[in-house]
């Protein structure tokens, strides 16, 4: 090869070919890329529904404390592992479950659980005297209080120590701490704990319809 | 001073008859950029097996510096990450890949000061990056998690940086050119292009929905694939035969293994989207590159193997020759595991596990890093003209890198075997999915401390051979110049 210009050219013209495709085709594609809500047409309603500021600002929080370290958000079809076996979603999530999310956190790694219909689930039996929100909450603030063997960060520095003034705050995080005062979340965490909230597939679209049996669709 | 230095063994395998200058006077020219570079790599290499270990720690033992914001695992994981990749790995092509180019190309670097401003900014930025990060302004995306704001910086940086070896390969002294300088070339011109289309549609102007994923997948490959991996090829190029005295066998070749390797390579990296929510055809097209892969990755086996064949004993001998023998196996066993578990059966336990981290630090790690260690000792006693000081300490960061990041890669992998399975089986609760990691994890933690311990050593061995005092005249023509079998013969 002696020609510079040539392998330039091929160099280009070889990463060329694999962008057009892969990363512009899809990007422009009617249906993947540039993919619009389902319009439920008895109700007018937008599926997925459109974001609102507070769980943008609480994915924010989940992006800044790099929580997709450990957390995918992506429920895989029912005949390839076992997330609805885990409960982690009654139906494979579809690429129009994410076209509002600003930034896509389908994770690479699950050393937690599945997290894109975590604010559909239900929380654990021993925990029910709580709301979901106040679990939650507790989870964050300590994780082994609530599972003990957990190896989630604690993100207790979401949390303030208050003192009780007047009636207790209805947010106080359910822990006995010294008299006088509380524990309650700060505006991240209640921002957080909002977008996790948020993080349902607890609607249907017409490519996916919770699955009865596995095996619909061979890829 | 001509023909005793002349630079590969055999017109067979390079073009180069010897003629302008001497390799001690290209050697000369790009002393300081080297050292620049080097310097900083160097320093990188410490910072990001630092963080790396504690994140690494942090895995199985969460009290560790728990409840501190900044040091939570996800920002400490992605310091650890992202140091490593544009600090260490960045710097290191700068300083590895300029040399290369210099002395194939025979051309002098010209004294230019735009070469440190550059390299000053990119460094900066990786710092203000990283400080980011430790703040909270991370991204979230895989092998770009430093903030958006410093990509311009960095680009801009990187465009003046490039450019020299643009430069060097433009003015070279023989039209002909060597498989080395073709993946050199190649790889200055693909990493600003993937970082572009990477930082545009996910930071700049973000794509909708899961295309993220796909450029993400397929940057994250890329950045090792069409930068860290030719570059390590390059090395290994330029130094086999350079150290066994002969050229590379079926030099014919390198042609079809560069140019299936830059067709198939880029894309390779969506294959790691099996079943999530992308088209089914994206993830099919990226298993089938990886297995496409295969051919030129076989080709360049039979290069370097069949070079090395009868020369083993010849590896003992040379620092340099025993890390990048590792570096070439390493080559082969990440891009073999790669295709074979690229499947989907494979990859419904694999997918997002340890696995596929024990996976890259087998590419970026053992195979990429090691190809630089092999430089860094060969051409730091000849641009300096001074010699190693320490011989033990050589050993030492040979044996504790390798065995460092073999029980990396084996426990990763295992720790991932096991946590596949268990995710897969509804009955195992997710504490006892972690815990069965666990002390796999731990062990991982051990190697990252032999890593340390390595790199340590080496760099303190660095800082011996620059405070020593440089070796005469004389003995410098005995210990640095070619053994007899490598001067051309003209014919």
């Amino acid at each position: 090869m002696k020609n510079g210009v040539v392998l330039l050219t091929g160099a280009f013209l070889s990463l060329a070919f694999s962008w057009g495709v892969l990363l512009f085709m899809n990007a422009t594609h009617p249906s993947y890329g540039e993919l619009d809500p389902h319009v439920d047409e008895l109700t007018n309603a937008y599926y997925p529904a459109p974001t609102i500021g507070w769980s943008e600002r609480g994915r924010d929080v989940y992006e800044s404390m790099g929580c997709v370290a450990c957390h995918t958000q992506q429920v895989r079809r029912p005949d390839f592992g076992a997330d609805s076996a885990r409960g982690w979603g009654d139906r494979q999530s579809v690429s129009r479950d994410y076209i509002g999310q600003q930034r896509v956190f389908l994770g690479t790694m699950r050393v937690g659980p599945d997290l894109r219909n975590v604010g559909d689930r239900e929380i654990p039996e021993e925990w029910s005297h709580l709301t979901w929100e106040q679990f939650h909450h507790l989870h964050l603030y300590d994780p082994r209080a609530v599972v003990e063997d957990s190896v989630m960060p604690s993100f207790a520095f979401l949390y303030e120590k208050k003192e009780i003034v007047g009636e207790p705050s209805p947010e106080a995080l359910p822990l006995k701490v010294e008299e006088g005062y509380e524990i309650v979340p700060s505006r991240r965490a209640d921002a957080l704990v909002y977008y996790l909230r948020s993080l349902s597939l607890a609607y249907e679209l017409p490519e996916a319809i919770p699955a009865v049996t596995g095996g619909e669709g061979d890829e | 001073m001509t023909t005793a230095h002349s630079n590969v063994p055999s017109r067979r395998s390079s073009p180069y008859s010897s003629g302008g200058l001497s390799e001690a006077e290209i050697d000369q020219s790009i002393r300081t950029p080297v050292l620049f570079f080097g310097g900083w790599a160097l320093f990188w290499l410490l910072v990001s097996s630092f963080f790396a270990l504690i994140a690494s720690l942090k895995l199985h033992w969460p009290q560790f510096l728990d409840g501190i914001e900044f040091l939570t695992y996800g920002r400490v994981q992605a310091v650890a990450s992202s140091s490593f990749l544009y600090g260490w790995t960045c710097s290191a092509v700068f300083a590895v890949g300029f040399w290369i180019m210099s002395r194939l190309s025979q051309t002098r670097l010209r004294r230019n000061s735009v070469l440190y401003i550059a390299g000053v900014f990119w460094n900066l930025a990786v710092i203000i990056g990283l400080l980011g990060i430790f703040l909270g302004h991370t991204t979230g995306l895989r092998s770009l998690e430093m903030p958006g704001y410093i990509s311009p910086v960095l680009l801009l940086a990187y465009a003046m940086i490039a450019i020299w070896g643009v430069f060097a390969f433009h003015s070279r002294q023989y039209r002909t050119t060597y498989a080395a300088q073709w993946y050199l070339l190649a790889a200055f011109f693909w990493f600003p292009w993937i970082y572009c289309a990477a930082q545009a549609m996910l930071v700049w102007v973000p794509a909708r929905g899961t295309v993220q994923a796909v450029v993400n997948a397929w940057y994250s490959y890329n950045f090792f694939g069409l930068w860290l991996a030719p570059v390590g090829l390059a090395v290994l190029y330029y130094f086999l035969p350079k150290l066994l005295g002969r050229p590379i066998r079926y030099y014919y070749l390198a042609k079809i293994a560069f140019w299936s390797y830059a067709v198939i390579a880029p894309w390779c990296g969506v294959a790691s989207l099996s079943s999530g929510p992308v088209p089914a055809w994206i993830s099919t097209a990226g298993i089938v590159a990886k297995t496409m892969l295969l051919v030129p990755v076989a080709i360049l086996g039979i290069h370097f193997f069949s070079t090395l064949k009868g020369g083993w004993a010849k590896i003992k001998t040379s620092t340099t020759l025993t890390f990048a023998t590792v570096a070439l196996l390493a080559f082969f066993c990440a891009h073999l595991l790669q295709a074979i578990t690229a499947y989907r059966n494979w990859q419904e336990i694999l997918q997002f596990t340890h696995f596929r981290t024990a996976l890259d630090l087998l590419g970026t790690y053992a195979f990429f890093s090691f190809a630089i260690f092999a430089a860094i000792y060969f051409l730091l006693p000849r641009i300096t003209g001074r010699g190693w000081p320490y011989a033990n300490m050589m050993k030492l960061h040979f044996w504790c890198a390798a065995g460092g990041i073999l029980v990396i890669v084996l426990s990763l992998a295992l720790a991932g075997w096991v946590q596949g399975g268990r995710l897969n089986d509804p009955t195992v609760a997710m504490t006892d999915v972690t815990g069965a990691t666990a002390p796999w994890l731990m062990i991982s933690s051990f190697g990252w401390i032999l890593l340390m311990i390595g790199h340590i050593a080496f760099v303190l061995n660095v800082l011996a051979l620059l405070s020593s005092r440089s070796i005469s005249k004389e003995t410098q023509e005995i210990l640095l110049s070619n053994p007899p079998e490598m001067k051309v013969q003209t014919t």
